[in-house]
C-alpha cells in the first residue's frame, strides 16, 4: 500500500510539475518537485531504494517527454542513489539535512543531466544551464521547509515506505 | 558474502548505466514515432495534467481578478471619467449642431428681411431673474449702434424693444410683459387692435378692442399694425387661438399664441433701421 501511494504521490508530483508550477516559475525555471520526492525517498530509505526510485521517477518523466529517454532516469537514479547514503549517518529528523541533500543534489543532478544531455547530443548553452542551475537550486531548497515536513510525518505515520533505523 | 553481493549490484548498476545511455543516444533527436510505453504514460497522465491545468486557469484568473482588482477599479474610473468626458462633448457637438441650424435659419431671414430691415444680430446672455418682469439681455450695446426702443425680432417674429443700453449689452422688455402692449393687426381682415399679454398667467396674449362683427378667426395670424411710434408694420405676433366677448358687450377679444417661443431664445435680431415697412 505504500507503495502505491508513493507511485501514486510522483504522479501528482509530476502533474503539478508540469501544469500548476509552471504558473510559478522563475525566469523560466520550475520547482522540480520529482527530483525534491526522490531525494526524500533516498533519505528515507537508503541507496538501493533510492536509486530504484529515481530510475522509475525519472523514466516517468522522460516517457512523458517522449525524447532523450534516460536522461532523466539516469541522473535521477544517480541522486536518489546518493541522497540513500545519508540514510542511517546523518539525523533524518533534522532539517538542515533535507536541505544540504537537496542543495547538493539539484546541483548534481543538473550536472549530470547537462552532461548527459550534452553526450545525447542535445543543444545546451553553458549560460542557460548555470542559469537554471543557479534558479533551480536556491528554489528546490527553499521548498524544502515546506515539503520535508509533510513528507517525513507522513513516512513516520505509515503512509510511504520508510527504512528502520539498523534495519 | 558481502564481496559477492557487492559486485552483483556494481555489476547491475554498470549494466543500467550503459542500458541508459544507449537509450538516451538512441531517443536523442527527431525520433520516427514514440513507443507504447511513452505513449499509454501520455495517456494517462494527459486528462490528469488537462483536469489540473483546468483547475489552475480557472482559480487563476480568479486569482489574478482579486490581484487585479486595484487595477480594475482605477481603470474603471477612469474610463468612467472618460465616458463622462465623452458624453459631454457629445452634448456640446449636438448643441453647436443645433446653433448651426438655428444660425442658418436667421441668416436665410436675415437675407430675407435686408430690403426691409437693418439688422444686428445678437445674443441672449441673461433672462430676467425674477418673475415680475419678462426681459432679456442682449450681447450688444451703443458701442454697436444699439440705442432705447430699437425692435427686437427673430424669424419667427416680434420679440419686444430695447428698454436699456450699456455700452456692451441691452435690456430688452419681451411683448409678453404686461407693460409692453402692442398695436396689432389681423393678416387677413387688417382689422386693428391692442395686443396685450393676459393676466391670468397662461403665458398667452389677448387682441382687445376688436369689433363685435369683425371676422376673427382662430389660427389667423397677427402682424404689428405700425401704429404708434415703436414697432413697425408687419411683424408676426401670434395666432388667433380663441375668441370671446368683452364683458361691455360692444367688443370682443381674441387670445394669441405667440408667434416666438420664447423659452428657448438665444439669437435674436435687433432692428437697427427700417428701410422700408412691410405691407406698405
Amino acid at each position: 500500500m505504500r507503495f502505491v501511494i508513493l507511485a501514486l504521490l510522483t504522479v501528482i508530483n509530476v502533474v503539478l510539475q508540469t501544469t500548476l508550477l509552471n504558473h510559478l516559475s522563475i525566469g523560466g525555471v520550475v520547482l522540480h518537485l520529482v527530483l525534491i520526492q526522490v531525494i526524500f525517498v533516498g533519505i528515507m530509505n537508503g541507496s538501493r531504494f533510492g536509486g530504484l526510485f529515481g530510475v522509475l521517477a525519472g523514466l516517468l518523466l522522460d516517457l512523458m517527454a517522449g525524447r532523450y529517454i534516460g536522461l532523466n532516469g539516469l541522473s535521477m537514479a544517480a541522486i536518489g542513489f546518493a541522497a540513500g547514503l545519508i540514510e542511517g549517518r546523518l539525523y533524518k529528523d533534522n532539517l538542515i539535512v533535507p536541505l544540504g541533500s537537496v542543495l547538493v543534489g539539484t546541483l548534481l543532478f543538473n550536472g549530470l543531466a547537462f552532461l548527459l544531455g550534452t553526450f545525447a547530443g542535445l543543444r545546451l548553452t553553458v549560460v542557460n544551464f548555470f542559469m537554471t542551475l543557479l534558479i533551480q537550486t536556491l528554489y528546490n531548497t527553499a521548498a524544502v521547509p515546506l515539503l520535508y515536513g509533510l513528507f517525513y510525518r507522513a513516512a513516520d505515520q505509515g503512509w510511504l515506505p520508510k527504512e528502520e533505523v539498523g534495519s | 558474502m558481502a564481496r559477492t553481493r557487492f559486485r552483483s549490484t556494481l555489476l547491475v548498476i554498470g549494466l543500467g548505466v550503459a542500458a541508459g545511455l544507449g537509450l538516451l543516444r538512441i531517443t536523442s533527436g527527431d525520433r520516427g514515432d514514440t513507443t507504447w510505453a511513452e505513449r499509454s504514460i501520455q495517456a494517462i497522465l494527459a486528462p490528469l495534467q488537462a483536469s489540473v491545468s483546468f483547475v489552475t486557469r480557472e482559480t487563476g484568473s480568479i486569482g489574478q481578478a482579486v490581484v487585479n482588482y486595484k487595477q480594475v477599479q482605477e481603470e474603471n474610473e477612469k474610463l468612467l471619467r472618460e465616458n463622462g468626458d465623452l458624453q459631454r462633448e457629445k452634448g456640446l457637438l449636438r448643441q453647436y449642431q443645433l446653433e448651426n441650424l438655428r444660425l442658418k435659419e436667421l441668416l436665410q431671414f436675415k437675407e430675407e428681411k435686408q430690403g426691409n430691415y437693418q439688422l444686428l444680430s445678437a445674443r441672449v446672455i441673461a433672462r430676467d431673474p425674477n418673475t415680475w418682469f419678462h426681459s432679456l439681455t442682449l450681447d450688444r450695446g451703443s458701442a454697436d449702434g444699439i440705442t432705447k426702443d430699437m425692435v427686437v425680432i427673430n424669424n419667427d417674429g416680434l420679440i419686444g424693444h430695447v428698454t436699456s443700453v450699456t455700452s456692451h449689452s441691452c435690456q430688452v422688455l419681451l411683448i409678453i410683459d404686461r407693460e409692453g402692449p402692442v398695436p396689432g393687426m389681423l393678416q387677413t381682415s387688417r382689422e386693428p387692435g391692442i395686443v396685450e399679454t393676459k393676466a391670468d398667467g397662461s403665458g398667452l396674449l389677448q387682441m382687445v378692442h376688436l369689433r363685435r362683427d369683425s371676422a376673427v378667426q382662430e389660427g389667423q395670424l397677427v402682424l404689428t399694425s405700425g401704429l404708434g411710434t415703436l414697432y413697425p408694420k408687419g411683424l408676426p405676433v401670434g395666432y388667433v387661438v380663441g375668441i370671446e366677448p368683452e364683458p361691455n358687450g360692444l367688443t370682443k377679444r381674441a387670445s394669441l399664441r405667440t408667434a416666438v417661443d420664447f423659452q428657448r431664445l438665444e439669437e435674436v435680431f435687433i432692428i437697427q433701421k427700417v428701410i422700408h415697412q412691410e405691407g406698405d
